[in-house]
């Protein structure tokens, strides 16, 4: 039925030449494991960051702009649905599994959202510098991703996270044209965001890297690191906000920004502790999970849909045109 | 007719809110995207009826740089006595089955509100309703879907009684018009009182949740009076009996103990620096 | 409940596309679930969904010996070929007969 390789020789032929991997694929165990991580992994962060927001929507100053706002975290959601859809597909977890493992805690997520939004300003920041971080990576993973079933959801949610920046990016100019207070605010929330924005890319991709490999992912995370910095330090300094980088410099000569050497002992402390605000957000989540358990049995009359015909998944995604 | 509008726009708006207040927690992913769009709605709702009182003040409403502050001052900056929601919108749920009850409630009364404005004299009123009327056609098919197979478990069923018991008694409430209605009766900007479709709203629920009437769960006056059969435990646990809603309003001009709190949550970062554009 | 493969289309433009996927406990529920999952920006105007176990696939390899047929594409260069080579020997006559439709 599937397509089979004989070694793994042979399947890396097949990536190299630009091969998309379908769902049903008899593909190498390792891939299968590597792709899985990584979409829950970016599962996760959406619906994390979703969560993220959701503490800030009912004080969203205005009507329309609540709409708009609610709109994005809804996305936000979305992605991690789509995304988690994508994964069961693997057949290595399923939906529910996933979930249950994110709210038990014994699953990761990207470390950015592991911070509390701790005034509106951060809001908007996360929506602009946060988003537009992750739209970068997105980016690269779509341009030449090796596996279909993600590709091709990630065409839907780049074009969703690009109305995202626009918004934040909205935002952040009414602030920068806007009071002191508004000012004020906004230089704090870069002040504690701009570093973890940009360690949202990861530290520099060991050169065996296997998603680079595998043609999971298509770019290093110094590269894309640097192309966010290049293009985000001159946006934030012309709206005459500070770059909180004491070694901050423009360098004349290759013409780029550089921000001094980067601390990763924050990244590596939240990771290994759980991060200042995640525990509370993935507590009431999980505590909202269990708290509606009944909804879920009710509709699924006891049955999972653990085997619900996988087989089939891959025929009906590889129907669609990248 | 400011009050008038100003009943829906409130209803409307503190209804949406607390809709949205289920983002990221609802019972399963597919879900929490669909009752955020139905909340998305409510709010977008909200919004035109604001604009229209505005319009009857003169305000040319066509610019968002010029309508969206305005439409945020009736929205947020109105002293409590002056909004007209009804209790049952002020209501912040505890569980999710009291979320999907008063949906399904609110959704079945606001199409038949709507109903009464399609041939309002006042022209964008109509057109405003046109657009909530096709909106809302997927609100009730969204909770008659949920409902069509919760019914059918006995533990939902259970739940879903327990948050009529909470819901109920708030109903007459929301079938309560403002003084104001009765002068927009008489220029024909409404062709009927909402107090009229509490008999259709009691009606509709008898049959919805007839299942429940059935299993002696709940009995059928149970909007009227709040008489709610099979008095044993609470199926959603906890519970201390909530407060009785089912006393009338005075014309929507009394706030419930849920108003204050919501409304200074929504109003933070707005109280923040009052000069400031979002 | 049950997985549905949604479809989307935008009305006269294209066919159905397969978007992605849902968990649904009814039919009635996919339908209202899709919507809101997959069309929330009227990304298409009508919606299919159908469950996944529904779908009766063929396997890989079922097509595959299609895709060598040449003697299905006629693509057109024999035939612009021989045109070429047909205007290039006798270019007056074709001008000549053209005149003549004018005329």
């Amino acid at each position: 039925m599937a397509r089979s390789w004989e070694t793994m020789q042979e399947f890396e032929a097949f990536l190299n030449e630009g091969g998309l991997v379908e769902a049903n694929d008899d593909m190498p165990d390792p891939y299968r494991q590597a792709v899985f991580t990584f979409i829950e992994m970016h599962a996760n962060s959406e619906l994390m960051g979703g969560l993220t927001e959701r503490d800030w929507i009912p004080k969203t100053p205005g009507l329309r702009h609540k709409m708009a706002v609610l709109a994005k975290t809804q996305d936000e959601i979305g992605h991690g649905h789509l995304l988690y859809m994508v994964a069961a597909d693997l057949g290595i977890k399923t939906r529910t599994q996933m979930l249950e493992d994110l709210f038990a805690g014994r699953s990761r997520f990207h470390n950015v959202f592991h911070y509390r939004a701790v005034t509106w300003g951060d809001q908007v920041a996360i929506a602009f510098l946060v988003d537009a971080a992750a739209l970068l990576s997105q980016q690269a993973v779509f341009k030449n991703c090796s596996y279909g079933p993600y590709k091709r959801i990630l065409r839907r949610i780049i074009a969703e996270e690009g109305f995202h920046m626009r918004l934040g990016e909205d935002r952040m100019m009414r602030i920068a044209e806007g009071t002191p207070r508004q000012r004020q605010m906004f230089q704090e929330s870069l002040n504690r965001w701009f570093w973890p924005a940009l360690q949202l890319f990861g530290p520099d991709s060991k050169p065996d890297d296997v998603l680079l490999r595998w043609h999971i992912k298509s770019e290093r995370n110094e590269v894309l690191r640097d192309r966010w910095v290049q293009k985000f330090v001159p946006m934030l300094t012309g709206y005459g906000f500070t770059v909180p980088a004491s070694e901050l410099r423009w360098d004349d000569e290759t013409r780029r920004w550089d921000v001094g050497p980067i601390d990763w002992a924050p990244l590596e402390r939240t990771l290994a502790q759980g991060g200042p605000d995640s525990t509370r957000r993935i507590a009431e989540a999980a505590d909202n999970w269990q708290r509606t358990a009944w909804v879920r049995a009710a509709l699924s009359d006891g049955s999972d849909t653990a085997s619900n015909g996988v087989d089939h998944a891959s025929h009906m995604a590889a129907a669609a045109p990248v | 007719m400011r009050e008038f509008l100003l009943a829906f726009a409130d209803d409307e708006h503190l209804m949406g809110q607390q809709h949205t207040e289920w983002i990221g927690v609802a019972p399963f992913l597919e879900e929490d995207l669909a009752f955020s769009s139905i909340g998305q709605d409510e709010l977008g709702h909200a919004a035109m009826l604001y604009e229209l009182v505005l319009e009857l003040n003169g305000l040319e409403t066509s610019d968002p740089a010029i309508s969206d502050p305005a439409i945020d001052k009736l929205a947020f900056g109105r002293s409590s006595s002056d909004y007209r929601s009804c209790h049952l919108v002020e209501y912040s749920t505890r569980h999710w089955s009291e979320a999907l009850v008063r949906h399904w409630i609110y959704d079945t009364f606001e199409e038949l509100r709507w109903r009464l404005l399609i041939d309002s004299t006042m022209t964008p009123l109509a057109s405003v309703t046109s657009k909530a009327l096709r909106e809302e056609a997927f609100h009730r098919r969204h909770a008659n879907a949920l409902l069509d197979k919760l019914l059918e478990a006995p533990e939902a069923r259970a739940r879903i009684a327990a948050a009529l018991k909470v819901i109920a008694p708030m109903v007459p409430g929301l079938c309560e018009p403002v003084a104001g209605e009765a002068e927009a009766l008489a220029e024909g900007v409404t062709t009927g009182s909402i107090a009229d479709l509490l008999e259709p709203l009691t009606e509709a629920a008898n049959r919805r949740f007839a299942q429940l009437i059935d299993c002696g769960l709940v009995t059928t006056g149970f909007i009227g009076g709040g008489i709610i059969g099979g008095s044993q435990t609470d199926a959603n646990s906890s519970d201390t009996n909530p407060q009785d809603y089912s006393h009338a309003s005075s014309g929507r001009t009394q706030r419930s103990e849920f108003f204050d709190p919501l409304m200074t949550r929504m109003r933070e970062v707005l109280d923040y620096d009052p000069t400031a554009v979002w | 409940m049950n997985v549905y493969e949604v479809f989307l289309k935008k009305d006269g433009r294209e066919e159905f596309r397969h978007v992605g996927a849902i968990e649904a406990a009814t039919e009635d529920l996919a339908l209202v679930l899709a919507r809101e999952s997959y069309a929330r920006r009227a990304e298409g105007d009508l919606l299919w969904v159908v469950r996944r176990n529904h779908v009766i696939s063929a396997e890989e390899d079922f097509v595959a010996p299609n895709a060598d047929k040449p003697h299905r594409h006629h693509d057109g260069a024999a035939v612009a070929s021989r045109r070429k080579a047909a205007r290039e020997s006798s270019s007056h006559k074709v001008a000549e007969s053209a005149d003549e439709v004018t005329h």
